[in-house]
């Protein structure tokens, strides 16, 4: 019965200091939770990647600056050029750099970056490159046919035909066969592009994938050996001129430097015997190298 | 020779043994055990608001720096944009999506980009992008708004949340110890000694106010509870039942017979009072013999108590100086110590 008596306090002189002591407690606890944690990292890094740099010669500072469009070969094609001897005797540095579509093809070539790029010859026209910046054509990629790619027949090149069907294109309108071709197609035929429903999409292999899941009617593209497997071959349709040349490589000649256009030449040749079963298989030379240097 | 003892804000604290830490422990009592508890509780949750307010702080920190870092990188991202006739690169976003989670994850952040535009990231539980700390946790998601010219980009968050248990520390269960080994020595029994001055029974709860002895030294009369009853007595049994009251409470089981000499302290006491009372101006007279005229002045508490006990007969067996039973008012072995006066609540006015 006396319990609460005699938890009483004998003294209350204690009680400003035990005030203070709990409250400054409490402000160490609050400041204990706050920096419990241990420090964070806040800074991330770039995590994109533009470019293979590796090291040619020793005793030179210059850089080679290559360009091209597909990044799954830029490793490849840099290891190549770094290994040869004549670029090691020239450069100290090889750089490739992989693109992002029309507008860094038009940086590198219409700016003049690029010391090898590769790229489609209506850019380098659209420049006039080969006068504005010296490039000289090496090699061009085989010819090949566009086509309208349909699922499940083939499609007829008439007015009454494509009215309101779905047709997929590729976004990027330097793209021959994908684009341009296609396009001045439903031009002659008079289809204006509210009488169609153009698709667009970032490449031929995500063109092949609409076409597919039928998201759309038909596709502009090419037709390739492996397409075999998921369509038929009698539901193509040849649009436009049967010689589309596929992409160039193109170099910037500074003076009459035939050692190095013999070795990319040589570089290119082995990275198309590396890369047979792809578009970068086929390649063909502009002229041979004097010296006799290409290795096909 | 007196040893040196601790002493702490004027208190003198018990010289330090392991048999003493035994007792202390064992004499902890539930008031202080609840002490403790609010202690833990406000130390807790004052240190949960610290470190919420840090995790939030953090959390917001992350998240601005997965805007800043997708913002520069947004005229790299293939992001679609109908009005350009954009239709983007799926597996691009999904990859860089992946790889920024990847990185997010090496840095122990908090947070994951599930999706930026329409791309989902691919599955932060499955792809190896979720700690398994974190399997646990509860995520919540967090949406935000990226504004560039002529296009908006909508990116979604996960953001890891702190579990129940990361939330304690150790910190408040240790600082509230502390706050009460300090705290603590006031909060125990006391000892008779502390049990002094004009200290009236410390409780709000008015049953026991209403079960409470007032010996009045000041106008030299019994009162009990609230009642305004009240029984006058003669100097000398008022002396002596103070005195009682007190030594008794000092002395729990203390044996007080008619033929033994009366204790020291009880006389002491029962002299202390009666020059209260020679103080407070009630006698003039010289101090009179408490160990004379034991049995009389014990039957004048006696019927001072029966008078003032009438409606409360119960309360006797606290106050009541016993009465010789059987063995006979001159047995040698009649106790009349109060020995349940601990347990009542009584007080001294005028000490």
């Amino acid at each position: 019965m006396n319990d609460v008596k005699k938890i009483a306090p004998a003294s209350y002189a204690f009680a400003p200091f035990f005030t203070v002591l709990f409250f400054a407690a409490i402000v160490a606890m609050w400041f204990a939770g706050k920096y419990s944690q241990s420090e964070a990292e806040y800074h991330l890094p770039s995590l994109i990647e533009d470019s293979y740099t590796c090291v040619a010669g020793k005793n030179v500072s210059e850089k080679l600056t290559v360009y091209m469009n597909a990044r799954s070969v830029a490793p490849s094609l840099g290891e190549l050029l770094c290994s040869d001897p004549v670029v090691q005797r020239q450069y100290h540095q090889v750089q490739v750099y992989w693109g992002g579509g029309d507008v860094s093809d038009i940086t590198f070539v219409g700016k003049g970056i690029g010391d090898l790029v590769n790229t489609k010859d209506n850019i380098v026209q659209a420049f006039d490159a080969e006068k504005t910046h010296g490039y000289k054509r090496l090699a061009s990629y085989a010819q090949y046919q566009a086509y309208l790619i349909g699922r499940d027949e083939k499609p007829e090149l008439t007015r009454e035909y494509l009215l309101g069907q779905r047709i997929g294109l590729l976004d990027y309108p330097s793209s021959r066969s994908g684009h341009i071709i296609p396009m001045h197609l439903f031009r002659e035929l008079g289809l204006r592009e509210d009488q169609i429903t153009i698709v667009y999409s970032n490449s031929h292999a995500s063109l092949r994938e609409l076409l597919a899941n039928n998201q759309v009617d038909m596709i502009a593209s090419y037709w390739a050996d492996e397409d075999r497997a998921r369509f038929s071959e009698n539901y193509i349709q040849a649009i436009g001129e049967s010689d589309v040349r596929g992409s160039s490589w193109y170099m910037k000649m500074n003076g009459r430097n035939t050692d190095l256009y013999c070795a990319l030449q040589t570089a290119l040749g082995s990275l198309a015997q590396q890369q047979q079963s792809t578009y970068f298989g086929d390649l063909n030379f502009v002229e041979a190298c004097p010296q006799q240097l290409v290795g096909r | 020779m007196q040893s040196p003892g601790i002493t702490y804000w004027g208190r003198k604290l018990p010289p330090y043994s392991w048999s003493g830490l035994g007792a202390s422990i064992k004499s902890i009592n539930r008031y202080q055990i609840g002490c403790f508890f609010i202690f833990y509780l406000a130390l807790q949750a004052s240190y949960f608001f610290g470190l919420s307010l840090q995790q939030e702080f953090r959390i917001e920190r992350h998240i601005l720096a997965v805007e800043n870092r997708i913002s520069l990188d947004l005229p790299r991202l293939s992001l679609p944009n109908p009005l350009l006739n954009i239709a983007g690169n799926p597996a691009q976003i999904r990859d860089y999506l992946d790889r920024l989670n990847r990185l997010l994850e090496q840095q122990q952040t908090p947070v994951r980009v599930i999706s930026l535009q329409q791309f989902a990231a691919g599955d932060i539980s499955d792809a190896g992008l979720m700690r398994a700390s974190e399997q646990a946790h509860s995520h919540m998601q967090v949406e935000r708004t990226l504004y560039v010219p002529g296009q908006t980009i909508n990116l979604t968050m996960g953001v890891c949340q702190l579990t129940f248990w990361q939330t304690l520390s150790v910190f408040p269960v240790v600082a509230s110890m502390l706050l009460g080994v300090l705290a603590f020595p006031f909060l125990h029994a006391k000892t008779p000694e502390e049990i002094t001055g004009n200290e009236i029974v410390a409780t709000e709860n008015s049953a026991a106010k209403n079960a409470a002895l007032i010996l009045d030294l000041e106008n030299k009369c019994l009162r009990f509870g609230t009642a305004h009853v009240s029984v006058l007595l003669a100097n000398k049994p008022l002396c002596f039942y103070a005195a009682l009251l007190t030594y008794c409470q000092r002395h729990p089981g203390a044996r007080l017979c008619q033929h033994a000499p009366l204790p020291e302290e009880l006389l002491a006491l029962a002299n202390q009072y009666f020059l209260r009372l020679v103080a407070l101006g009630h006698t003039i007279r010289k101090r009179p013999d408490f160990d004379m005229n034991l049995e009389k002045m014990l039957s004048e508490i006696r019927a001072a108590l029966d008078e003032l006990l009438l409606d409360h007969p119960h309360h006797k067996t606290f106050f009541y100086p016993p009465k010789a039973l059987g063995e006979g008012s001159r047995s040698k072995v009649h106790n009349f110590a109060l020995l349940h006066i601990a347990e009542a609540y009584w007080t001294i006015k005028g000490k």
